[in-house]
């Protein structure tokens, strides 16, 4: 009788897994056409517009809108003084550029100082962020040549940390916010402010771009001059990844108007409402995601009309881990980042106060991004589990998992295609074969790390506080 | 041993994912080449087109009536229009060349334009359901000075699709100058910042500066029109309109009245400072910030007492204005304040900054 209930109790468990994996998969894999359907209309309409675009006028006009570039460098001296040339020569009219030397060991400033003829300068700083100290001072150049160029040098404090010194020092109205070492395309802080402008219903709030990677691409004088596909696996699947993050996931979320996310190696920012939210927080690895997330509270709960814009456009190349412990080291923040901001912020989830914010964004957030790792080791330990305790029909569980399989090359082929037919970067022969093969062993290369990656994120998120940014080990983009 | 229903479906399924994956894979090899070797007969076509229309611009000059080698070019180029690619390359090239010549020649362009029947999907474009396509259409009556269609085009300066309706300002004003302005008359719609930026980038272009009357438009029932035709007051000096420009310091709208004091700031309006400082308690932040910028420019010591009243306002810009201010038009009553203030950590900031710091 006991055998029979605990039979039957085993049985019920077993079903409502079966159930849970079974509604989960459907989800997922509903989300993900949902969203390629999204993306592809938010994707063609973007090109409709942008085939009427006059760039010019803007570089020459009066009304163009003040930004300051900031970009915070932490032990960058190895290519810092090109980076900043590369920033310097963007084609573009009221902007100046802010770097925020974060308290580095090396002789970062020292660099800087030599190569743009830079002295110390007074400047009254209005802190309407806190952030740490000043260390050396604020710097600008002798020659005219560079009078765009503002060196912050600062106590070290983290890269929100900096970039709230850059907040605080800039007096543009928009803010872009970016990685010392990303490389710029020179119109890409035109196609990024348009947003910001030609809306008239509605407050821009931030806006994203595309970051491509620029392993392999060959780079002269911070100039992007020849784009080429990785040899080495682990770039490849990089490149893969993002296509389908950027090209996919985030253009149909901004169509949505629901973009939780703007890469912080490239996000321009409507000063204003980043000054009144308190700039970024400087206790989470995840405050590039954390300040939108906040920005959009912000918006919702004063009831005012807004939108978090996305370019496709490649505008920003960035160097990508080329390297599996980095990789890991990079994904593990993430997942740390994400795990962080959905928690402070987890007064938002199904909130109907801030609509599709609370109702859409952040659950699916939540559920497919914070969650989908644990689900899937649960999903895989419990396979084990049955392989080893319960007769299986493998014909049916091989049919299974060539199912999950081909839906996942399904959706990098459309990513692919979004890439062909819009913006087809990698134009020379022979790099077709290589994205095939790239779209099919990418679930065995870059998953199985990033699941790691996720798993280990949430182990050091919960047992091991310590762990912050880990270090990214730099090539350099010129020397690539 | 039969295989149950659900098992059968995912491998159905499957069989049809795996098919239509190696369809994908033939057709990205297939795409990718034909992606290249489009790319190249583009190129090779916008070569053929350039060059075939410079000989016939060229050789229009030696006479009145068309040579052979210029009816065959025409020949050509009619061939070549009936290709969807092949038109654009031509209006494109077309447009480009335009750019590099003058007088006759350009004329000339727009004679052999209509010749070869592009003027005919000009009007097709226009009457198109597509907004896109409507846009390429006035895009291109815009770039080929086609003035014929004005009257089809003025239908769409209120076009719910922005794109669609700033080719049709941007139509009125490089085609008739100034005069196209009228079309502020008519607007009902929003005008962005970005159409601005276009607009204004275009009235540059016009050789006579001697523009109409822009007061109408500075009353107009749009506040877009308004806060567009100030820039353009600002732009080309129009100082005439001063009267309207201070007692738009008293609009409904918040933008209009920030463009307002940012236009009287340019003039250095010293009138507005009176209106501006006996509402200053009604202003919001960023009309008291303006106000400030204003009295930079415009202060006396007359406003010594207004600006001492502010020295210590809780907005940091508005304290190092004001206190910038005094210490330039009064440093009597400005050395006469506390240097060091113990509830006011940014009032001593400000102050040292400007006594030690800032070399004054």
């Amino acid at each position: 009788m006991l055998a029979m209930d605990f039979d039957q109790i085993l049985r019920s468990i077993l079903l409502t897994f079966h159930y849970f994996f079974l509604v989960f998969t459907i989800l997922i894999v509903g989300g993900y056409i949902i969203l390629a359907v999204f993306s592809s209309k938010e994707t063609v309409d973007y090109l409709k517009k942008n085939s009427f675009i006059h760039y010019k006028d803007l570089i020459k006009s009066p009304l163009a809108p003040t930004i300051s570039i900031i970009a915070p460098a932490y032990n960058e001296s190895l290519n810092i003084v090109e980076n900043v040339r590369s920033l310097l020569s963007t084609h573009y009219v009221n902007y100046d550029v802010i770097i925020v030397n974060d308290g580095s060991k090396d002789d970062s400033l020292e660099k800087l100082i030599k190569a743009y003829d830079l002295e110390k300068v007074e400047y009254l700083i209005n802190k309407k962020v806190p952030t740490q100290d000043l260390r050396e001072g604020v710097f600008k150049s002798k020659n005219p040549a560079f009078d765009k160029l503002i060196v912050v040098d600062k106590q070290n404090g983290g890269k929100a940390d900096a970039l709230n010194c850059g907040i605080n020092i800039s007096e543009s109205k928009y803010l872009a916010c970016i990685d010392v070492d990303c490389l710029l395309l020179e119109d890409s802080l035109q196609r990024m402010v348009k947003p910001f402008l030609e809306h008239t219903d509605r407050k821009v709030i931030a806006s994203g771009g595309v970051i491509r990677i620029a392993n392999s691409c060959k780079i002269e004088d911070g100039k992007l001059i020849d784009i080429n596909f990785p040899d080495k696996w682990i770039e490849r699947v990089q490149i893969l990844e993002y296509l389908r993050a950027f090209l996919l996931g985030r253009m149909a979320w901004a169509r949505l108007n629901g973009l939780l996310v703007i890469s912080g190696a490239f996000g321009l920012f409507d000063r204003e409402i980043a000054i009144e939210v308190g700039g970024y927080d400087t206790k989470t690895v995840g405050e590039d995601m954390e300040i939108i997330v906040r920005m959009r509270a912000y918006m919702e709960e004063r009831k005012l009309k807004y939108k978090v814009a996305y370019i496709p456009d490649p505008l920003c190349w960035t160097e990508a881990p080329d390297d599996r412990k980095i990789l890991i080291s990079q994904r593990n923040r993430w997942t740390r980042g994400t795990i962080e901001t959905l928690k402070m912020h987890k007064y938002l989830a199904l909130n109907y106060k801030y609509k599709l914010l609370g109702l859409l964004s952040v659950p699916y957030w939540f559920v497919f991004e914070r969650m989908a790792p644990i689900v899937e080791v649960t999903g895989i330990l419990y396979f084990l589990f049955l392989v080893c305790y319960q007769p299986l029909r493998w014909s049916f569980v091989v049919g299974l998992f060539l199912l999950a399989y081909l839906f996942s090359l399904l959706f990098s082929f459309v990513a692919i295609f979004t890439e062909e037919f819009t913006y087809h970067q990698y134009k020379k022969k022979g790099v077709g074969l290589k994205l095939v093969l790239t779209i099919i062993l990418e679930p065995f290369i870059l998953h199985p790390l990033v699941l790691y990656a996720a798993i280990r994120g949430n182990y050091d998120y919960y047992f091991n506080k310590k762990k912050k940014w880990g270090v990214m080990v730099r090539k350099g983009l010129s020397k690539s | 041993m039969v295989i149950p229903l659900i098992e059968s479906v995912i491998w159905a399924i499957v069989v049809m994912l795996v098919v239509i994956i190696v369809i994908l894979i033939v057709y990205l090899k297939i795409f990718r080449k034909n992606i290249r070797i489009i790319d190249k007969k583009e190129k090779n076509y916008r070569v053929t087109v350039e060059e075939n229309l410079i000989q016939f611009l060229y050789s229009e000059q030696d006479s009145i009536f068309l040579s052979d080698t210029q009816k065959k070019i025409i020949k050509k180029f009619k061939k070549g229009a009936n290709s969807r690619r092949k038109r654009k390359i031509i209006g494109d090239t077309f447009f480009i060349l335009s750019q590099e010549i003058s007088g006759n020649m350009i004329l000339t362009m727009h004679k052999l334009y209509e010749e070869i029947g592009l003027l005919k999907y000009t009007i097709k474009k226009l009457r198109s359901e597509k907004w896109n396509i409507i846009a390429i259409g006035i895009r291109d009556s815009r770039r080929f000075k086609i003035e014929k269609f004005k009257d089809i085009i003025i239908d769409f300066i209120n076009h719910p699709k922005e794109e669609v309706r700033r080719e049709a300002h941007l139509y009125f004003l490089e085609l008739f100058g100034y005069d196209g302005l009228t079309f502020l008359d008519d607007l009902k719609v929003p005008l962005s910042e970005w159409d601005q930026i276009q607009l204004l980038g275009e009235i540059q272009k016009i050789e006579n500066h001697l523009i109409i009357d822009v007061s109408k438009w500075l009353i107009s029932d749009n506040d877009f029109v308004i806060i567009f035709i100030l820039n353009v007051v600002k732009m080309f000096n129009r100082l005439e309109t001063k009267e309207i420009l201070l007692s738009l310091l008293h609009h409904g709208n918040i933008e209009v009245r920030l463009k307002a004091i940012e236009t009287l700031i340019h003039f250095e309006v010293a009138e507005s400072k009176y209106i501006l400082k006996s509402k200053f308690k009604e202003l919001t932040l960023s009309e008291k910030k303006a106000t400030f910028k204003l009295l930079n420019k415009v202060a006396t010591t007359e406003d010594v007492p207004f600006i001492l009243s502010n020295v210590k306002n809780e907005n940091f810009e508005i304290k190092h204005a004001a206190l910038l201010i005094l210490k330039r038009i009064d440093v009597v009553a400005y050395n006469k304040l506390e240097k060091v203030s113990e509830e006011d950590e940014d009032y001593t900031k400000i102050v040292n900054f400007l006594d030690v710091s800032y070399g004054f």
